[in-house]
């Protein structure tokens, strides 16, 4: 059983970029890589593809308008399979052996487990998508650009409050952080301000069943209902709780709030109120336009928000790439700082305007779903 | 009164699942894992040519089935039969299984993305009924399905050679097998039949609540759990488990939050297991520990 | 050393200790379950909880230990009724009601958000080398704990329910005894497993715990070599390297995650159609395979 000559020199070249870690791409003449560790496959894969075109077609766009300074954008996507371990194996083969300055990440608990080897790397860590308030504090090299649970929550929880004035609700959410970040955060605002949540019915991301949980939220009377699930149950859930009878103001946030909430639903999507971040399907802005058609034209599908996140979360990499100063990784964290007030972004997603501590509070809107378009309800 | 109604549709639609995989389960003693595989392949297979390529319905599902029946065959063909003469212990072949299973999901997922795909169609937007008593049609016809599909079942079993036969492997294998009754035809027929009730389940899925890769494990779950509660080797036991299994979910979720709800199957199942580990209608007390 | 292949070489050395355990209950004995990931978890949480609310180390896996080893006991116990192919649904269903308490006791648990900021050793885990010296520590003493196990005449007797589960209840022995001990000890193992897990991420949520672990360690188990300590550490080497090794094979990223899945289950039944008693037989290369997998006549269950 011999081997090959050139087998042993594949499997040592192998051996050897494991062990031996690849320079830092800052440095000027190859390719800028950055990485992005996220759940194609297992319990998240449904979100993750989001995540993954999003940000594909934002590496696209900018390689092609010249890249970063005349320096090509690479980008290199490792599953993790929706568990932590792959998490944290995937982040560390980024940067040592493809030599990533940053990489995006999502699902909070993950962004989480990351963050302290962000730090002891001096790689950014870009969360695109986990709410938890948590990662707030997660470290110097973490950034989020995305409203976390309790931003969303709060300006939700005070709107049912105080403008539709209705002191009962209840909840029907994915287990998920998607969906159990906000439900907690709602609870909290929405409790402090004086209401009850009278009743809460947690889901599983294999279920789509959830008749029984309606029903349990019907007998609790509440007269608005808060839909906290992935963007995939909103149809079934207005479907079924029409077909059970629970007859009540639908309200939800921005994950909840996409076209596949409109096409699924129908006529039953009618009223349906959410809180959005300037970013909405139907956004008459030219940015937002393009973005919905160049995604359609690539993917053969509508994008949803997450997917808008991570096609900002490539320009916010490449403006800090053009701006640092120099090629350290502190010049790289400085200039990520920078991207704020006059030097901020407008992206398809909101504006993205890092406060000291690497995080944002995007403007938001209530909006209402008026013959089948999502129309703004109250500025806010 | 709503709660048991809804119950028993319920019930109606595990039917299919828990008669189809006890069927195979008492007549071949295989753990057949990849019977969620099946299920999964014809809800998909279903939306392709139905939803996408919009063949008629009858069409569209004559040929689900037909390729259900196929798969069944193939994995007793390839795979269980060559483990069986290497004198496989049982769970070696639900390792197989269990690959194959995996396997054919995962390549459904690659072919078909991972998101949500759904059948329209008027069956589920209409209703049946007024006030409490208000029913998805949908809902209607798969309990009407079920039902014409056990009666088919028992016809097959009790008229034609091939059902005796494999009432015959299912009372007792092994004397079937010394006696020289059954041939290697039979099972295939078992594998057969049970897959293309699963396929018909698969295609009700994919029109009443939707496709993901992963949704197998759903026929898999609540179809082993209701044929055991019922005992295996029991055509009407496994109806009878599958009832009680619809009615007592829709009750326990009353009570208990939504998202106990697996949970809750597999809780229904050890406790009854507690007391009669054979199964509340087993006619054989073949899962007593010794 | 890279850092890459430092963490990966810490999470062989925390899935081994998982494996062994495994070993003990599936090889040893017989008893086909699919709860061991649950297992694991309940390991983690309990673990971080005591980490998190300030006891020590000691105290950590002393009780990490304990609710595992008292929980494998209850398992045991309630399944022990129900045999052979009836035994996998029960043991399904308990590793899905375990997941569905981690996922839904959100007042202890925190349900999917997880338990982050626990402790790491000593400061920082992972990636670096005091976590794989102090888990390579255990995996020694776990690997010389389950070698002495099974010369022990414990040991004996769970191989000769193996074989002949009837048999052996006639000459007197209470098998249901043995079979006890031997899950609780299996549970234990993965118990500490679980407790290092969570110190080497920092970090866990239920989902790291789902029937995929539990399969993930069955196959490790069965591909090693059931009943062989080496074959255990073989199969995990395999299992933890095969997606890493992955990584490196170009190809489109949304095809590759699912390569990879398809490679390893096609492994998984090609072993199993060709090589029954895995990599390492049960008495060393060389031997007939004297074990669970295929003697003909051997009585596993009815």
């Amino acid at each position: 059983m011999g081997i090959s000559t050139r087998k042993l020199a594949l499997a040592i070249a192998l051996g050897a970029s494991l062990v031996l870690p690849a320079a830092s791409s800052l440095a000027q003449g190859q390719p800028l890589t950055i990485g992005a560790v996220l759940p194609i496959t297992g319990t998240s894969a449904r979100a993750g593809i989001y995540w993954r075109n999003g940000l594909e077609l934002g590496v696209a766009v900018i390689n092609e308008q010249g890249g970063v300074k005349g320096r090509h954008l690479m980008l290199k996507v490792e599953d993790n399979a929706s568990v932590v371990e792959r998490s944290v194996t995937a982040y560390r083969k980024l940067v040592d052996t493809d030599g990533a300055v940053a990489v995006m990440a999502g699902i909070s608990g993950h962004v989480l487990a990351l963050a302290p080897i962000a730090i002891d790397t001096k790689t950014i860590l870009i969360n695109a998508s986990g709410q938890s308030p948590k990662i707030r504090t997660a470290g110097p090299y973490t950034f989020t650009i995305i409203n976390d649970a309790s931003v969303q929550a709060e300006q939700m929880a005070e709107y049912v409050f105080t403008k539709l004035n209705v002191p009962e609700v209840g909840i029907i959410y994915t287990e998920t952080d998607t969906g159990v970040g906000p439900m907690m955060a709602f609870e909290a605002a929405f409790t402090k301000l004086g209401g009850k949540v009278v009743a809460k019915e947690g889901h599983g991301l294999q279920n789509f069943d959830l008749r029984s949980h309606l029903r349990r939220i019907k007998s609790k009377n509440p007269k608005v209902v808060l839909v906290l699930t992935h963007q995939e149950f909103a149809g079934p859930i207005l479907q079924q709780g029409n077909e059970v009878g629970l007859n009540v103001q639908w309200v939800g946030l921005s994950t909840v709030a996409t076209s596949t909430l409109l096409n699924s639903a129908g006529k039953l999507a009618e009223g349906f109120i959410a809180i959005l971040p300037e970013w909405a399907p139907g956004n008459a802005s030219a940015r937002v336009k393009d973005f919905v058609a160049a995604y359609r034209k690539r993917f053969n599908s509508d994008p949803d928000i997450y997917a808008a996140h991570f096609y900002d979360a490539a320009f916010v990499v490449a403006k800090a790439a053009a701006q640092a100063t120099d090629a350290s990784p502190e010049a790289f964290r400085a200039a990520m700082l920078g991207v704020r007030g006059a030097n901020a972004i407008e992206g398809v997603a909101g504006r993205i305007d890092f406060n000291n501590q690497g995080w944002v509070r995007k403007p938001q809107e209530i909006v209402i779903v008026r013959n089948g378009a999502y129309v703004p309800l109250a500025k806010q | 009164m709503q709660l048991s109604a809804n119950g028993l549709l319920r019930g109606a639609f595990y039917v299919l699942l828990a008669v189809s995989f006890g069927l195979i389960f008492s007549s071949t003693r295989t753990f057949h894992f990849a019977h969620g595989a099946t299920f999964s392949l014809a809800g998909y297979l279903f939306y392709t040519l139905h939803q996408t390529l919009g063949w008629p319905i009858g069409v569209a599902l004559a040929i689900v089935c037909g390729v259900g029946a196929l798969y069944g065959i193939a994995l007793e063909m390839l795979l269980y039969r060559p483990l069986r003469l290497g004198r496989a212990p049982a769970f070696v072949i639900m390792i197989a299984s269990l690959s194959a299973f995996f396997i054919t999901e995962v390549f459904l997922a690659a072919v078909y993305g991972d998101g949500l795909l759904r059948v329209s169609h008027s069956f589920s937007t209409n209703f049946v009924g007024t006030g409490e008593f208000r029913f998805p049609l949908l809902r209607l016809v798969i309990a009407g399905t079920s039902l014409a599909a056990l009666v088919l079942l028992f016809l097959w079993l009790t008229s034609t050679r091939a059902g005796v036969k494999v009432r015959a492997l299912a009372s007792d294998p092994e004397l079937a097998d010394a006696l020289g009754m059954v041939s290697q035809t039979t099972r295939y027929w078992v594998f057969a039949v049970g897959s293309v009730m699963v396929s018909v389940a698969g295609a009700f899925y994919a029109t009443d609540l939707g496709l993901v890769p992963h949704m197998g494990i759903v026929a898999l779950l609540y179809g082993s759990v209701a044929a055991m509660l019922g005992g295996i080797g029991s055509i009407a036991g496994g109806v009878a488990g599958a009832m009680i299994l619809g009615v007592s979910m829709d009750v326990g979720m009353y009570f208990i939050s939504g998202q106990w709800q697996d949970a809750l199957a597999f809780g229904i199942l050890i406790l009854v297991m507690l007391f009669r580990p054979s199964g509340l209608f087993a006619r054989r007390t073949e899962a007593m520990e010794v | 050393m890279s850092p890459y292949v430092l963490q990966v070489l810490s999470l062989f050395n925390v899935l081994a200790i998982a494996a062994l355990g495994l070993n003990v209950v599936v090889g040893y004995s017989g008893i086909l379950s699919v709860t061991q990931g649950a297992l694991v978890g309940v390991g983690a949480y309990v673990g971080a909880l005591v980490l998190l609310a300030g006891g020590g180390w000691l105290m950590a896996s002393a009780l990490a230990i304990a609710v595992t080893a008292a929980l494998g006991c209850v398992v045991q116990l309630l399944s022990n009724r129900a045999l052979g192919d009836y035994y996998i649904v029960i043991s399904l269903g308990i590793q899905t009601v375990l997941f569905a308490v981690m996922l839904n006791w959100q007042d202890v648990t925190r349900g999917s958000m997880g338990l982050s900021g626990i402790p790491g050793i000593p400061a920082f885990a992972g990636g670096r080398i005091e976590f794989w010296v102090v888990s390579f520590a255990v995996l020694i003493l776990a690997f010389l704990l389950v070698r002495a196990f099974s010369r022990s005449f414990h040991g004996t007797v769970l191989r000769a329910i193996r074989s002949d589960e009837i048999a052996t209840l006639s000459l007197g022995k209470p098998v249901r005894l043995y079979k006890v001990g031997a899950f609780v000890f299996g549970a234990a193992l993965s118990g500490v497993a679980g407790l290092l897990y969570a110190t080497l991420h920092r970090y866990i949520d239920p989902y790291s715990f789902q029937v995929n672990l539990s399969i993930l360690l069955l196959s490790a188990v069965i591909v090693g070599g059931l009943g062989n300590v080496y074959g255990s550490l073989v199969g995990v080497g395999l299992i933890v390297a095969l997606p890493e090794a992955l990584r490196f094979v170009p190809m489109p990223s949304g095809l590759a995650a699912h390569i990879n899945e398809i490679v390893y289950y096609s492994l998984l039944i090609l072993f199993v159609l060709f090589r029954r008693q895995g990599i390492v037989p049960e008495f060393g290369w060389g031997s007939s395979a004297l074990n669970v997998l295929g003697r003909p006549g051997a009585k596993v269950a009815p």
